[in-house]
């Protein structure tokens, strides 16, 4: 008997659930915005593909000219400003699950172009043409429906599980029929959650079946689901824990919105905020500042030390060459103290960031998110250090080239260093953990206060 | 036969307040017992023990010999419990209550045997489709009293169940009581009204301050008897 | 009573509950806090950034007048900066500036994209709005006053207070406007500290136009107006607080989190922006396609400069003909340079378009539209910004030239400018447009605000009506 029983408790609430107006309205919102970030993802994507596509067949061709030109055969005094003319492509690694999570990819520079005077810092100048008033506004991608929209719809559809009953007085009679409070927060429990848990599935599924075959993407995939799922199953743990305390269904509804606006919407701002203010940054206008400044210095050191003219053409543009590996290479190595200052504070405020994280659970999801699908802080700041050191590399390749008597060939070409995207981050394992740990440490509690429920 | 609900010393303190002084008393199956007395008597309280919604601060309830307060859930499950207004849910039919409480008690509704049951209740037959948010309260009281046979209750518990109802319906009600009672099931009634409880209990407890201060044969009381009872009580009310 | 006096002693007593609900209460103290920490987190913000701008102008001039005998065209390449201020009312909202670049290279022959914005640096993973005292009053006070709000009616419904009111002499056509009062009460207790707090910060800040200020203000009084109008609304017309809490709060989501994304979602697919790439070869492939003094246009030039000096050899000429042709090319990517960076201009004004649909879905899209145009931080400021400093480098780049046309001689790439002429040059300075600019540009969002209070007031007096008919 009560092996049919159980089943039935279960269906009971599932097909009552789907017939409220409250879940119907929950499933319109719900779906209305998965099918929203889904066709954002997809722009998204496709933009980046097409960005970079643009960039690597540019490069693609003027790589193409330079060879055709060495093997045409050239002047002496035109094959010695080669090295000047070789640029090589630096296209940061598409995140494999960017149309999830969007992270810092809107911001984030895909191309650019290293060359013999190219700089880390002006590397990527070129990639902000986007219309500013849009991206203040945020984006909605699958990773917001997971983080912001679910989690309040968890809480619309949860809250009066058990404290409506209690408003009501049915709580009396649910009690004294002896089953156990725990069986029906579990019936009541997963009509709800699948509610929310299965549109959400459908478009991972979707992305997973639809998407470009990017390396990683099916990793990508797995992580971010769990992370998802976890991040979910904590507010569904915190949604039974007010279930269990001995309140009303709107003083309910009033501690779950009130948790979900700090930990959602002002702790992430309010800690993020606070901590650009505690571990500023170096500014990037001092870089451009000294940057200037050992131009100027430099130049003015090499003509003061180079004063007698040169006449022929061939010597004058070695010379002219020798001058400007000189100053970029001062340069470089002027700002290089404020770069590493800068490189080394960003991820210092990072990992300051990433421990406040621990404080809000959304924040955490958030960044772990971001993290499986590529695009987080954390991957941007690494493609930009390998460009960094990239350049650098080439920088001196492309120096010895200039600076050695024969022309420079298309084997010289083919040896030059390539930019290499740097090996994506492991797996947020440890947000994935901590999220769990948390949820289940609500969970413990929910059910210790289950158990020694009262109706009034 | 031996009591089917028990109580044993029973007491219940809520900080300085006693609100319940050592209760003794027994129900046998088939038996009917009115606890008759103002509020703040102890009827609630007494009540709220048999249902383990709350602890004893001294002594025992037994429901079948199981102490409440160590196995509620068990001793829960031989009980059914009528609220005075049993609080349904109105958009879902008396059906689908009665299958969802019935379900509560892991037990499986056959729609045959909840017909007989609704027969014997005289509730209205094609009620039962209804949304309950419609239902008056002596249909609430009745679908509240099914809930406790479909479980096959042992001991039901009724919180001032006549209440509010009016002259023809509570009438109604006390027949369909005494013939639940005749099917050998233990009734336990909280209630304020001497009259009714005279129609329908086999033995009337009079509870005053916490305490059980008599217990009446309602069969032997005569209307002398029963008059001056119903002052004393009115009496202790306006106190 | 007269009807004033009745909705009056509503408001007292539901200001005295209000107060009395310690969870209410320590929401709103938690909330004044954020408010004060936005403030004074903006006020340090805007005073470093402005230092540092100043800093770093300083220390290029210095730069840039010590470069020494150079040619004018080598100077040109290396050109200059420019450097944007925040205006002191971005301490209050920062609008587009964060996403915006705020540093832009003057150098010859480019027009170079803004750079350095300052989001790129500051990433906390989950981004509902940076945190100002803008995204305080635009996503958490209304938060607070839907949750406020939402008991206001339903709860008197529920405990049958409502018909006690109206039993005791309250017309049900009152109710309505006494309850608005009564939020009206609370949530002027609540924001206006806060805002007091905020304009002394921001006068601290530096010089604001009063106008702007009190405009501003205006806007905010309006878009809480239209909130509170919708929570006492909702409040009736829902049959428990409960219910009115949660249909408030999935309001709340909707109109605040959802329609503006819905909306730049849209814009962006709408008005695509060319990548960097595409825009940079677009650029190009004009530039070589057009007039080309130095190359095949050349002869032609010569032919015509001479004509124009009446010479009939180069050597004759009174001018350094080098300083000319750049002149020319400068002038030609000028025309290529509008011509795409216009073409720009155009899709973000669509995109900005496309936007303005998303009003009639949310007050919130028009409030912040008026609210950045009122402090200075729109687009359009950001785009008179970037088209000032391209002014700018146009200036300086034909005064090099000039320089270069009028003394280079026969020394052409060789001559050698001096201090005296760097001096010559200004350093970048820009004044944001001002308030009249600000309004021309925003009144349709001012009118769908005006709209949108209109329709709220219009559901507010529909549920007023709705409580009449069911109470009587």
């Amino acid at each position: 008997m009560t092996a049919l029983a159980r089943p039935s408790l279960l269906a009971m609430e599932g097909r009552w659930l789907l017939r409220s107006r409250l879940a119907l309205a929950v499933l319109a919102v719900l779906m209305g915005a998965i099918i929203l970030a889904l066709a954002n993802g997809r722009a998204l994507l496709a933009a980046q593909l097409a960005s970079r596509a643009a960039a690597s067949s540019e490069l693609a061709e003027a790589d193409a000219r330079l060879r055709a030109g060495m093997a045409r055969g050239m002047p002496a005094a035109d094959a010695v400003l080669l090295p000047i003319r070789v640029r090589m492509p630096v296209i940061a690694p598409l995140p494999p699950l960017i149309d999830a999570s969007a992270g810092q990819a809107p911001l984030a520079p895909d191309a650019g172009a290293a060359g013999l005077r190219s700089r880390a810092d002006t590397l990527f100048a070129r990639s902000t043409l986007e219309n500013p008033e849009l991206l203040m506004r945020g984006g909605l991608d699958l990773g917001f429906v997971v983080l912001v929209i679910a989690p309040l719809l968890l809480v619309v559809l949860g809250h009066g599980m058990i404290p409506a009953d209690r408003d009501s007085g049915a709580l009396r009679l649910v009690l004294a029929q002896g089953g156990g409070v725990g069986r029906l927060l579990l019936a009541r429990s997963l009509p709800r959650l699948a509610l929310v848990l299965a549109p959400i599935a459908l478009a991972l599924l979707w992305l997973g079946l639809s998407g470009p075959d990017l390396p990683g993407r099916t990793t990508a995939l797995i992580w971010w689901g769990l992370i998802a799922l976890a991040s979910l199953l904590l507010w569904w743990a915190l949604v039974l824990l007010v279930n269990s305390l001995r309140s009303s269904a709107d003083a309910a509804a009033l501690a779950l919105v009130a948790i979900w606006a700090l930990f959602t919407l002002v702790l992430p701002a309010l800690l993020t905020a606070l901590v650009g203010l505690a571990q500023p940054l170096p500014s990037r206008y001092a870089v451009i500042a000294k940057a200037r400044a050992a131009e100027v210095a430099a130049t003015a050191q090499w003509d003061n030390d180079h004063a007698e003219a040169v006449s022929d053409e061939l010597a004058s543009r070695r010379d002219a060459l020798a001058r400007t590996l000189d100053v970029t290479g001062k340069v470089a190595a002027a700002i290089a103290p404020i770069m590493a200052d800068h490189a080394a504070r960003r991820a210092g405020r990072q990992e300051t960031l990433d421990q406040l994280a621990l404080l809000a659970p959304p924040m955490l999801a958030a960044q772990a998110l971001a993290r499986a699908a590529g695009s987080d802080a954390g991957a941007v700041a690494q493609v930009q250090d390998a460009a960094a050191a990239h350049v650098a590399q080439l920088r001196a390749a492309l120096a010895r080239l200039a600076t050695r008597p024969q022309p420079m060939t298309p084997a010289d070409l083919d040896r030059l260093p390539r930019f290499v995207a740097p090996a994506p981050a492991a797996p947020p394992l440890g947000a994935l953990a901590w999220l769990l740990a948390l949820a289940s440490g609500l969970l413990l509690a929910a059910v210790r206060q289950i158990n020694r429920l009262q109706p009034d | 036969m031996g009591a089917v609900l028990e109580a044993r010393g029973l007491t219940k303190r809520y900080g300085a307040a006693l609100a319940l002084d050592g209760l003794n008393l027994a129900v046998a199956a088939g038996e009917t017992l009115c606890l008759l007395g103002a509020n703040g008597a102890g009827k609630t309280t007494t009540l709220n023990l048999f249902l383990g919604f709350t602890a004893p601060t001294a002594g025992a309830a037994l429901v079948d010999g199981l102490v409440v307060a160590e196995d509620p859930a068990a001793a829960r499950a031989r009980l059914g419990y009528v609220a005075e207004v049993v609080s349904l849910y109105p958009s879902l039919s008396g059906a689908e209550n009665l299958a969802f409480f019935a379900g509560l008690a892991g037990v499986a509704v056959d729609p045959a045997r909840r017909d007989a049951i609704l027969a014997r209740l005289r509730f209205p037959a094609d009620a039962i489709l209804r949304p309950a948010g419609t239902y008056s309260k002596g249909m609430r009281q009745k679908l509240g009293l099914a809930i406790a046979l479909m479980k096959e209750a042992r001991v039901i518990l009724l919180d001032e169940p006549l209440s509010g109802l009016d002259p023809a319906a509570a009438n109604d009600l006390v027949g369909v009581l005494r013939e639940t009672a005749a099917g050998g099931v233990a009734l336990l009634i909280s209630t304020h009204d001497i009259f009714r409880a005279k129609e329908v209990a086999s033995r009337i407890g009079i509870m005053r301050h916490g305490r059980l201060v008599a217990m009446i044969d309602p069969a032997s009381l005569s209307a002398g008897e029963l008059e001056h009872m119903y002052l004393t009580h009115m009496a202790e009310r306006a106190a | 009573m007269s009807p004033a006096a009745i909705a009056a002693s509503v408001a007292a007593k539901d200001w005295a509950e209000y107060r009395r609900d310690w969870r209410l209460a320590l929401i709103s103290l938690l909330v004044a806090l954020l408010a004060v920490t936005a403030v004074v987190a903006a006020f340090v913000e805007v005073t470093a950034h402005d230092a540092d701008r100043r800093a770093t102008i300083a220390a290029d001039r210095v730069t840039w007048e010590g470069q020494g005998a150079r040619n004018p065209h080598s100077a040109a390449h290396f050109a200059f900066w420019a450097f944007r201020p925040l205006p002191p009312m971005a301490l209050l909202d920062p609008g587009v500036l964060p996403y915006a670049g705020s540093a832009i290279w003057l150098e010859a022959h480019n027009r170079n994209p803004a750079q350095a914005r300052p989001a790129e640096d500051l990433a906390g993973g989950l981004d509902l709005g940076r945190f100002s005292a803008a995204w305080v009053f635009q996503y958490v006070l209304p938060l607070l006053l839907f949750i406020i709000g939402a008991g206001l009616v339903a709860r008197e419904r529920e405990a049958g207070t409502l018909r006690l009111m109206l039993a005791s002499g309250l017309a049900a056509g009152q109710v309505m406007p006494a309850k608005y009062l009564a939020l009206g009460r609370i949530a002027a207790v609540l924001v206006l500290p806060l805002l007091a707090a905020a304009l002394v910060a921001t006068l601290l800040a530096g010089p604001v136009d009063g106008v702007a200020l009190l405009l501003w203000l205006s806007a905010y009084l309006l878009y809480f107006a239209i909130l509170a109008a919708l929570a006492v609304a909702v409040s009736a017309l829902c049959a428990t607080a409960a219910q009115a809490r949660l249909l408030l709060v999935g309001l709340w989501l909707v109109l605040l989190l959802i329609v503006p994304r819905l909306g730049s979602g849209l814009a962006m697919q709408a008005a695509p922006v060319p990548t960097p790439h595409d825009f940079a070869a677009g650029v190009q492939a004009q530039m070589k396609s057009g007039h080309d003094p130095f190359g095949k246009d050349g002869k032609a030039f010569e032919a015509a400069v001479m004509a124009r000096y009446g010479v009939t050899r180069l050597e004759d000429l009174p001018v350094n003909i080098d300083g000319l042709r750049l002149e020319a090319a400068e002038q030609h990517g000028n025309r290529v340079f509008d011509a795409a960076w216009g073409r720009l201009a155009a899709t973000h004004e669509a995109g900005r378009a496309a936007l303005r649909l998303a009003a009639l879905l949310s007050p919130l899209v028009p409030l912040q539209n008026l609210s950045m145009a009122l402090a200075g931080s729109d687009a359009a400021v950001q785009r008179d910004f970037q088209d000032r400093a391209e002014a700018h480098r146009r200036r300086i780049i034909s005064l090099l030239n000039a320089d270069m046309t009028a003394h280079a001689g026969a020394a052409g790439f060789d001559y050698h400018a001096d201090a005296a002429l760097w001096r010559r040059a200004p350093d970048f300075a820009w004044q944001p447009p001002g308030t009249a600019a600000a309004l021309a540009r925003s009144w349709p969002d001012a009118l769908a605000l005006g709209l949108w209070l209109l329709a709220a007031l219009g559901l507010l007096r529909l549920a007023g009506r709705r409580l009449a008919a069911g109470q009587q």
